[in-house]
């Protein structure tokens, strides 16, 4: 039987792989494991190369997807050096802040990593299956290639790595 | 009664010719295949951003376009102002801020 998460990836692999022909990244994904990764090269870094990781257990009707950096996608991964960071001096625009909080954690309603239930910064967050409702006036993002978006224009903002 | 916004039911009698309207291909994150806009010229970015958001089914937000150089577009600003041009191919995008 397909699951809700199952059938969901399905229709969104299309949008998925397309953002990610038009943006440059290279996107992987594992059906069976529901891991995907993303690697793309900062865009403000010659060389530096970034991996997303992101696991859609449970989405989208339990929780939003757990979205990290580095490592083998083993497990989450809180390497410093794997995070870009927010700009020293944010560039004129939108949009203000940045996802790439130093924990390191992407710091977004659509990470549930970020939510105080999963040891993240958010305890006014408290229901995961909530998570579209969160965070009104930041970062909306609703289905991965969204996702993707949002990461990108964040990380066309930072000006490095963490370390 | 007619849901069609009216970006999309505004055609231009010739496209390009009068300079009156923009006609422009967008993609939004969510959809492998993009649609075609016809705007009025004086019309911010922010509106047509949103019109576009609401046509592929975002629900409200802060959307803008990145055009084909990879430059984020000013909400505030007519299309016009930030040298948008007929045949322009426009990318959807949330410039909501981090949390």
């Amino acid at each position: 039987m397909v699951t809700i998460t199952e059938a969901v990836m399905a229709d969104e692999l299309p949008a998925i792989t397309a953002w990610a022909e038009r943006n440059d990244w290279r996107f992987t994904y594992d059906p069976a494991a529901l891991k995907g990764r993303v690697e793309a090269e900062h865009p403000n870094v010659a060389g530096q190369l970034v991996a997303f990781w992101f696991d859609v257990t449970g989405y989208p009707n339990e929780q939003p997807p757990a979205w990290w950096c580095g490592g083998d996608g083993m497990s989450v991964t809180t390497g410093k050096a794997d995070y870009p960071r927010p700009p020293l001096t944010p560039p004129p625009g939108l949009p203000n802040g940045s996802i790439f909080h130093p924990n390191p954690v992407i710091c977004a309603p659509w990470n549930r990593l970020a939510y105080g239930v999963q040891g993240g910064p958010h305890p006014d967050w408290p229901a995961l299956a909530a998570w579209k409702t969160y965070g009104a006036g930041y970062t909306q993002a609703h289905t991965i290639p969204d996702m993707l978006s949002a990461l990108a224009i964040h990380l066309d903002r930072s000006d490095g790595m963490q370390s | 009664m007619s849901t069609t916004h009216p970006a999309e039911k505004s055609k231009p009698e010739k496209p390009g010719g009068d300079g009156s309207t923009l006609e422009v291909t967008a993609f939004s994150p969510r959809h492998p295949d993009p649609l075609p806009f016809s705007f009025p010229n004086n019309m911010k970015v922010e509106e047509a951003a949103q019109l576009v958001a609401r046509k592929f089914g975002y629900a409200p937000g802060t959307p803008t376009f990145k055009n084909a150089d990879g430059e984020t577009l000013d909400r505030d600003k007519p299309l016009r102002a930030e040298h948008v041009r007929d045949g322009d191919v426009l990318e959807l995008l949330d410039v909501g801020g981090g949390v």
